[in-house]
């Protein structure tokens, strides 16, 4: 709700105030000279005369709230309340897969990824999102959809599910309940196909991209990938291969790089090189807390790709005004007329 | 000092009673005040100080000395004069004047007439706070202040009415029987002074005055506020428009005029109740004939 002529709202409430306290002021001045009278308390005692005075207060009342009323309503109504929203007009056939790598060392990210996406579920209209893990085989958590309810329930499921520390489980510095293990253990389940391999990025993102379906329909098709990079293994794709495939596809990719880790600088450099070299956008941050706002930048970026700019669409509201004015006048004509 | 107030009084009365009353104040036996009668007692030789009127001319044509008639003391009438110097009568009268003015042509024209007659006039007047007395006195001098204390002492700022309080006082200072004058406004003096007035009749002849007063609606001139001496408070536009409340306020006031009136008749008091300064003073001579042809049927 915002206000867009307010100072015109403003002027009238100041003009009204300045009308009733020029009023208050000279009050007594219009009237001539009172008629002093004696022997006149008897009047209390007459029921027709106490009816009438208790009458006059009350219409006196009315008319000062009817007029506060009608001046507070047309300076609303002035004011041209209404209700702004950003609207994108394209983001509504996006399709975002979110492409996480769960290998032991992103748990804490991909954990507010998912929580923060799971919020994010609710500003959705149209979009369809779709969750891939991997480690060294990847697996479709959920695919493509736009049931949110389904969407945000997973999400938060998940994110429950891979806030797991796992090497500190096995060296034994972290316990956990019975429950939370089988949460894990069902979330990792069939992402570890390959014995001895670990973070096969490129296979993984490579299977992402086959999360999109209605290839013959003009969507906007966006993975979001984290990971460190950090590959353990022999892949069948080159992360260059995989980036490829992407922009072949015409699949925009937004790849979040979670700060230092093992292989560090050559890892990221080799991360940033390929998803720019290919298009792409790469962000990087060691803290966990800041993937909200990373997220909210993707959002943006993706609004200026897709030329979205952001429209502001303005509802005026002018019927509660219009009504609370119309009323208080009318009110006011009656109540003035009744006490004539 | 501007014309004396006896002066200014006089001159009302005169413009109101014109030929009328000429009757009425000439001669001492044709009285207003209708006393014993003219109780001649003795011829006297004139000093200066006399009244001039009292020289009895024949007789001095007579003798070839100025001489004067002397009464009998009795012959030398005492009235009394009580007024409500009340804020109650600093109001407006029913016929737009002020109460006070009324009231002061009213004592005035009893002054006038007892200047005349060369008869003794008191006042009882005041609050508890502040009682007014002044003794019976017959001079100009005197008479001129009476009216001014009745006049000066009737503002705004007096007290409340307190008509008990008037009427016990003037029992208890007036011991000498006298022709009193009671002058107060519509509203009293209430049902409640019975006794007491009954009180004042064993002793004294009472006439009582009252002064009407203005409507407190004031229904046809709204544009003018109306606030009550002694209870100010806003009276609606709303209730003084209404009839209801204009007819049940009119029933009010006559039934309490009538509670009074009846209560006086009851007690064969003369009493009259005039509609301010335009028509007091008519409305007092109508009245002291009556009681003139009364008392002249005794």
């Amino acid at each position: 709700m915002v206000m867009s002529l307010w100072w015109l709202a403003l002027l009238i409430l100041v003009l009204a105030l300045a009308v009733w306290a020029i009023c208050f002021w000279n009050r007594r001045s219009v009237r001539r000279s009172p008629v002093i009278v004696a022997n006149s308390a008897f009047l209390e005692r007459i029921p027709s005369f106490a009816r009438a005075q208790r009458t006059a207060r009350a219409l006196r009342a009315a008319l000062v709230v009817l007029a506060v009323l009608g001046v507070v309503g047309s300076a609303v109504l002035s004011g041209r309340i209404a209700t702004e929203h950003v609207q994108t007009p394209k983001f509504a056939q996006r399709d975002i897969v979110l492409c996480l790598d769960i290998s032991g060392s992103m748990y804490q990210y991909d954990t507010e990824i998912l929580s923060t996406f799971a919020g994010m579920v609710d500003s959705f209209d149209g979009e369809r999102v779709g969750l891939s893990v991997f480690n060294s085989t990847s697996r479709t958590d959920f695919p493509l959809t736009n049931d949110y309810e389904l969407i945000r329930t997973q999400l938060d499921h998940d994110a429950e599910a891979i806030d797991f520390d796992e090497q500190g489980y096995r060296m034994g510095t972290r316990q956990y309940p019975e429950e939370k293990l089988r949460m894990f253990a069902d979330f990792i389940e069939g992402t570890r196909g390959i014995d001895d391999q670990a973070s096969l990025v490129p296979d993984g993102l490579a299977a992402c991209a086959q999360e999109f379906d209605q290839a013959d329909t003009d969507r906007s098709r966006s993975i979001i990938l984290a990971t460190d990079n950090e590959v353990n293994g022999d892949t069948i794709y080159t992360l260059d291969e995989a980036a490829k495939t992407l922009q072949d596809r015409d699949i925009s990719l937004y790849t979040f790089y979670p700060g230092a880790s093992e292989c560090s600088q050559t890892c990221a450099d080799e991360l940033k090189q390929v998803t720019e070299a290919h298009d792409g956008h790469f962000y990087a941050s060691s803290d966990p807390q800041a993937i909200p706002s990373i997220l909210a930048q993707i959002q943006r970026t993706q609004a200026v790709e897709m030329g979205a700019t952001p429209s502001v669409l303005r509802t005026d509201h002018p019927l509660a005004g219009w009504l609370l004015t119309y009323l208080a006048v009318l009110g006011l004509v009656l109540a003035g007329w009744r006490s004539r | 000092m501007a014309t004396s107030l006896l002066t200014r009084v006089k001159a009302q009365v005169d413009l109101h009673t014109s030929r009328r009353a000429r009757g009425l104040i000439q001669g001492r036996g044709r009285s207003l005040f209708k006393g014993s009668g003219e109780d001649f007692d003795d011829l006297k030789f004139y000093q200066p100080g006399d009244k001039i009127s009292d020289i009895d001319w024949k007789a001095t044509a007579r003798s070839g000395e100025p001489l004067i008639r002397q009464f009998n003391e009795e012959r030398v009438r005492h009235l009394s004069i009580v007024a409500d110097t009340s804020d109650a009568m600093a109001a407006t009268a029913a016929d737009g004047s002020s109460k006070r003015d009324a009231m002061v042509l009213a004592a005035g024209l009893v002054c006038f007439l007892a200047q005349t007659n060369g008869d003794l006039v008191s006042l009882v007047a005041g609050s508890p706070e502040r009682p007014v007395q002044l003794p019976s006195r017959s001079s100009d001098g005197h008479l001129e202040l009476l009216l001014r204390s009745i006049q000066q002492g009737t503002t705004t700022a007096s007290p409340a009415p307190d008509s008990a309080w008037l009427l016990e006082r003037a029992f208890r200072v007036t011991t000498r029987s006298t022709l009193m004058t009671i002058i107060t406004d519509e509203a009293r003096p209430s049902p409640d002074d019975f006794s007491m007035l009954r009180r004042l009749t064993t002793r004294h002849d009472l006439l009582v005055i009252r002064i009407a007063d203005a409507d407190p609606l004031l229904a046809d001139d709204l544009d003018r506020d109306v606030i009550d001496i002694d209870a100010p408070r806003e009276i609606s536009e709303l209730s003084r428009a209404s009839e209801k409340v204009l007819r049940d306020v009119q029933a009010y006031r006559d039934a309490r005029r009538e509670a009074v009136s009846g209560m006086l008749d009851h007690l064969h008091v003369s009493h009259l109740l005039a509609q301010g300064a335009t028509t007091v003073v008519d409305d007092m001579i109508s009245m002291l004939r009556r009681r003139e042809y009364s008392h002249a049927d005794r």
